[in-house]
């Protein structure tokens, strides 16, 4: 292999040059062109690189890889590069490993997070709704003795409905009768009077509105409304009959007349 | 580099041989890393013990004969003068495996041996975790990819469209990159 005429070392060449098995005639022409810039560096270095990853990944020959282990234990900075790579190699292994199983985790997420969020908001409705119900049953107990809500629903002009529960949970302890503060507007209540333990086939009642002994308002057949547990009676008041001051609302089956429930309540109106 | 390895022989004669070997500081130290790495495959092709320190005998003996005043027209030519000289000096221990004292393969871990979970490792790993998505993959079609074979590594710059001594050059430039990283954690941690 002459330097100026010869072609360019190939691999088996190179790698037999690094070996330090090529012949000393051919090393010595190789030789003369690694000096003689640096295109014969570079491809040696190539070819060491592949050798030293062939060594790792146990692809060498076993001759060859005697003499590589050879060089090594002569060469500290062969050796070197030997583990260098093979850390290198190990790190990539577990990185890649390491990457494969969050991609995994990553898609499991995926999938399962169109459903998580689904159920996320389910609950949050539920929350909701019954934090909505706690607040309305925790103002309906607070409300207890001194006032009752009143909505009022301003359907057309002046004339507005206005709506009063009277619940039958009557809170422990309480030193008066419900209070329901009416609307200067409101020319009707609707007087919602919930039934404690109605009779199932109890479904007309007699209802009648009392201010002290003087009967104001009054129904024979008045029906009963069911809200999913709670049964009310609805009666429907014109809101001038209603001066403040306190009233007696009295109920019973019809084909019971003989089981009255009272209820008292106090109307107010603002100053 | 040149600067942090130990130069046996006087301060003058090194500065005389970076002089010769590069007109800029940065020039010659690329020069001299070049030709020291030459002189190393010349004395680990010759069976020579420790070719590192022998590469830097031929060095220091040009630096001393270029701080005598020698004029060198082709210091690389000149070094490997040298180096046949330093070879004969030296006492060949040929690359057969029955000259090598076996005590040597007890030091080489074996190719299959399970790697120690050493500090540099996790470091690699974590300095791995850090490179950008397009350079980690190449690194794994790289080393991962085809089991290291030349053809796999060929498809796989024709894929990239580039050349297979580009593609080479990348992942060069990506694992000096990750060297650095690795480098610079377990500096931190010394401090």
């Amino acid at each position: 292999m002459n330097p100026s005429t010869s072609h360019e070392p190939d691999r088996q060449q190179l790698r037999d040059y690094l070996l330090g098995r090529m012949p000393e005639d051919t090393a010595a022409e190789v030789d003369e062109r690694l000096f003689d810039g640096n295109h014969v560096l570079e491809l040696l270095e190539e070819e060491r690189q592949s050798l030293i990853e062939d060594f790792v990944g146990g692809r060498l020959y076993e001759q060859e890889a005697a003499l590589f282990r050879s060089q090594m234990a002569r060469s500290p900075e062969l050796g070197r590069k030997v583990e260098d790579f093979r850390e290198f190699l190990l790190a990539l292994k577990r990185e890649t490993a390491y990457s494969e199983k969050r991609k995994t985790l990553s898609l499991a997420f995926l999938f399962l997070s169109p459903a998580l969020a689904l159920l996320l908001c389910v609950v949050s409705l539920l929350y909701v709704k019954e934090l909505h119900k706690s607040a309305n049953l925790h103002a309906a107990l607070s409300a207890g003795p001194q006032t009752t809500q009143v909505l009022s629903h301003p359907y057309a002009g002046d004339s507005s409905l206005a709506t009063a529960f009277l619940s039958a949970n009557v809170p422990r302890g309480s030193s008066g009768p419900p209070e329901i503060l009416l609307p200067a507007n409101a020319s009707t209540l609707e007087l919602q009077v919930e039934l404690r333990d109605p009779l199932p086939d109890a479904k007309g009642w007699k209802v009648e509105v009392l201010a002290g002994n003087e009967l104001l308002w009054q129904s024979a057949h008045t029906p009963v409304r069911r809200v999913g547990q709670e049964t009310f009676l609805t009666v429907f008041v014109n809101a001038q009959d209603l001066p403040p001051g306190p009233y007696t609302i009295r109920y019973s089956p019809t084909a019971n007349p003989g089981a009255i429930q009272t209820r008292l309540f106090v109307i107010r109106k603002p100053l | 580099m040149a600067k942090e390895r130990s130069i046996p022989g006087t301060h003058e004669g090194f500065t005389s041989l970076l002089a010769a070997l590069g007109d800029s500081a940065a020039a010659a130290g690329q020069h001299y890393e070049q030709l020291r790495a030459k002189l190393i495959f010349f004395f680990t092709r010759k069976a020579l013990e420790v070719p590192e320190d022998l590469a830097d005998e031929v060095l220091d003996r040009i630096g001393r004969r270029l701080a005598e005043g020698l004029a060198i027209l082709s210091v690389d030519a000149f070094a490997l003068g040298v180096a046949r000289h330093v070879a004969q000096e030296q006492t060949p221990i040929r690359n057969r495996v029955e000259t090598v004292d076996p005590i040597f393969f007890h030091n080489v871990p074996a190719v299959s041996t399970t790697f120690n979970e050493d500090e540099r490792i996790v470091y690699l790993e974590r300095c791995l975790r850090r490179l950008p998505s397009y350079d980690s993959q190449l690194l794994k079609g790289y080393y991962l990819g085809g089991g290291g074979a030349i053809s796999a590594r060929k498809n796989m710059a024709e894929r990239l469209g580039v050349s297979p001594g580009t593609l080479r050059q990348k992942v060069f430039l990506i694992r000096r990159r990750l060297l650095e990283c690795v480098t610079a954690r377990l500096e931190k941690r010394k401090l």
